[in-house]
């Protein structure tokens, strides 16, 4: 199928009552979880991964793929209103964003990037639509070699440049492949590590994982520094209208801020929050008013929010055409797609063609609801950011365990999210990063099955693994980052000179 | 009071990770190998020992080389810390009383509770706050989403 051919095809599986339905509830559910503090989009998408299972496996992945952008665009809500981001990529957004609230332009802000979302979610999804079939086809390529190659790469990969030390990326990452091996065993049915419990015998179960990770470790930070919460400026419908040098200003970010965002949710890694950061340092490099960037310019807002958008539709490409997640929420969205019965990868576009251009059309219908309802809704948005703390942790405490409980109906699982946050808790104040640890219960049993596919086919010939031209390619790439740190480090020292370091402090 | 430093904390979390992958690896060399053409399933958690040992020993060397000029871990004092082991715990009790006293019983106490932790609110006020937060849930996950939480098994008892 070509991609327009497909898109069409996507369009019409979208628009079916159902998929509206799916992208509609996920947009504005989105929304509600990034505008909240305490739930970023991987702990709210987890919380309804239990209710997308009695969904089809389209409107499924429509509803959280909604979820994802909306939160998205929910989390700038906060960090223009109250100083304060509802999720990691709109930590940058908060240095422009609230110094223009305090100027009085906070409505017309947030008409900038809800038309910045819109304009980077939708140019995206053109570039996923043409560039995820091409990919699809590098994959048909693809032996066991090949995606151990990739899988364990990439695993490795993303671990390094979610930010911080080697150790605060690989640490995690390494207690992630060791939960992925308990249960049962896919080949031989043996149990491993399951201590005699039953209930773990399918293994550790992910929504309890993330909820605990990112949801109940957010919400201790919030109760240990219960701070008085900022009251939000109220908005007006007639404050919402940027000024016709806003929209001047603007379209330059939109535009680089679409390109940088695309490239980087294709790469493993926190994507979206790199993009908005990579956005912002663009901006102060090649914008004509890059000395107003810090003080409150709509650039610094325009272009991180545009970024990632942008981020967070192109890394779909990876997990549609490949079936490798590059991030936490991806991650989920493997998960869901496996209960279904689904596998991603390159055969998807043939085997499961609706769920393939019928997830990427909704993305488009999805950020254009996100500008019809939320320009209208910012009072309704506003007004959450009212709700006293006291109110909305209990009741997300309440929905994390209903979610947890739900999925199997074991208190097993419930048990574990409290066990989770302790250690999620310990790990975040160490300032290791859990991203890789969800990725890495995710990609483990993956990478187990090509790690023994590739022996099996090779009659235990080792060398099948580090001889496809693809695998040296991909191994020499995840080398190449390995080492940039280490090289860095060794250049100043030899040189004396001092090179910034490569990799960010955190994502997280 | 004592600080913690980021780096003994680097420390602590290698000198952990290096006894889970021993203990890890020693329950792994009871599973089965296989052959090297027929892996077992020891095979893959033997390598996941290994990145587990090297990656403990990564943070324990982390932690060594920066133990002069750590800076401290941000940790809750006071009735900062009081008020997080306070919520810490109750989530714990809550967690252990809802296959006795059941979901939604078991639900308005640690809402009620929670809510009285985090507020000034009268006990009064907490309790119907905690009632309607449970009663809505209630109703959205219970009736009609059909999600079956435990009932309990003080109330199981009182039904027969």
């Amino acid at each position: 199928m070509e991609a327009i051919e497909g898109l069409l095809y996507g369009l019409g599986v979208a628009f079916t009552l159902n998929n509206l339905l799916a992208a509609l509830v996920g947009a504005l559910a989105g929304t509600l979880i990034g505008v909240l503090p305490g739930l970023g989009p991987t702990a709210g998408i987890a919380m309804i991964l239990p209710l997308s299972y009695s969904l089809d496996p389209t409107s499924g992945l429509i509803m959280m793929a909604g979820m994802y952008y909306g939160a998205m665009y929910g989390g700038s809500t906060t960090a223009i209103l109250i100083n304060m981001p509802g999720e990691s990529a709109s930590v940058i957004t908060c240095i422009d964003g609230y110094k223009l609230t305090k100027k009085g332009r906070a409505g017309a802000v947030l008409t900038i990037v809800a038309i910045g979302s819109f304009v980077g979610g939708g140019l995206s999804v053109l570039g996923v639509m043409l560039f995820a079939p091409a990919l699809a086809n590098v994959g048909l390529l693809f032996g066991p070699a090949e995606f151990f190659a990739l899988t364990a790469g990439g695993l490795l990969l993303f671990s390094r440049i979610s930010g911080g030390t080697l150790a605060a990326g690989i640490f995690p990452m390494a207690i992630g492949l060791m939960l992925s091996t308990v249960g049962q065993e896919m080949v031989t049915g043996a149990d491993r590590f399951t201590f005699g419990i039953r209930d773990l015998t399918l293994g550790v179960e992910l929504v309890a994982l993330v909820v605990g990770l990112y949801g109940v470790t957010e919400i201790m930070s919030v109760v240990e520094s219960l701070q008085k919460q900022g009251k939000p400026i109220p908005v007006k419908l007639k404050e919402m209208f940027p000024s016709r040098e806003e929209w001047r200003r603007s379209w330059g970010p939109y535009g680089r801020g679409t390109a940088m965002g695309f490239v980087l949710g294709l790469l493993p890694g926190p994507s979206a929050t790199m993009a908005s950061f990579a956005s912002y340092r663009l901006e102060k490099g090649v914008s004509k008013y890059k000395d107003q960037l810090g003080e409150g310019a709509i650039e610094g807002v325009a272009g991180p929010e545009t970024a990632n958008n942008a981020a967070a539709t192109s890394s779909m490409v990876p997990l549609l055409a490949l079936g490798i997640p590059f991030g936490s929420v991806t991650a989920l969205m493997l998960a869901a797609m496996m209960v279904h019965g689904v596998q991603p990868g390159p055969m998807m576009m043939t085997s499961h063609p609706e769920i393939f251009w019928g997830v990427i059309a909704s993305m488009l219908i999805g950020n254009a609801m996100l500008v019809v309802l939320n320009i209208p809704l910012i009072g309704l948005w506003v007004s959450l950011l009212r709700v006293p703390k006291h109110v909305f942790l209990p009741i997300i405490l309440l929905v994390a365990t209903i979610g947890c409980y739900s999925v199997r109906n074991s208190m097993v699982d419930v048990y574990m999210l409290w066990v989770v946050a302790m250690i999620g808790y310990l790990l975040r104040k160490l300032e290791f990063q859990l991203a890789p640890l969800v990725v890495g219960v995710v990609l483990g049993p993956l990478i187990e099955k090509h790690l023994r596919e590739g022996l099996f086919m090779s009659l235990g010939d080792v060398s099948v693994f580090y001889t496809s031209p693809i695998a040296i390619g991909i191994w020499s790439v995840v080398i190449i980052v390995l080492l940039l740190e280490p090289l860095r480090s060794l250049y100043g020292k030899l040189f004396g000179v001092k090179v910034k370091k490569l990799i960010p402090e955190s994502s997280e | 009071m004592q600080v913690i430093s980021r780096s003994m904390g680097y420390i602590g979390a290698g000198i952990v990770g290096v006894l889970l992958s021993s203990g890890y690896l020693h329950m792994t060399l009871e599973l089965p190998m296989g052959e090297m053409d027929q892996p077992g399933a020891g095979v893959f958690p033997v390598l996941v020992s290994g990145i587990l040992f090297v990656a403990s020993v990564s943070a324990l060397w982390e932690g060594w080389q920066s133990r002069r000029n750590s800076p401290a871990l941000e940790l809750p004092e006071g009735s900062d810390r009081i008020r997080l082991l306070k919520m810490i715990g109750l989530l714990l009790i809550y967690f252990l009383v809802i296959p006795w006293a059941g979901f939604s019983l078991s639900s308005i106490l640690f809402c009620m509770l929670l809510i009285r932790l985090l507020s000034t609110l009268s006990w009064k006020q907490c309790g119907l706050y905690a009632f309607l937060m449970t009663a809505v849930l209630h109703l959205i996950f219970i009736t009609a989403l059909k999600v079956p939480m435990p009932a309990g098994v003080l109330i199981d008892f009182f039904r027969s």
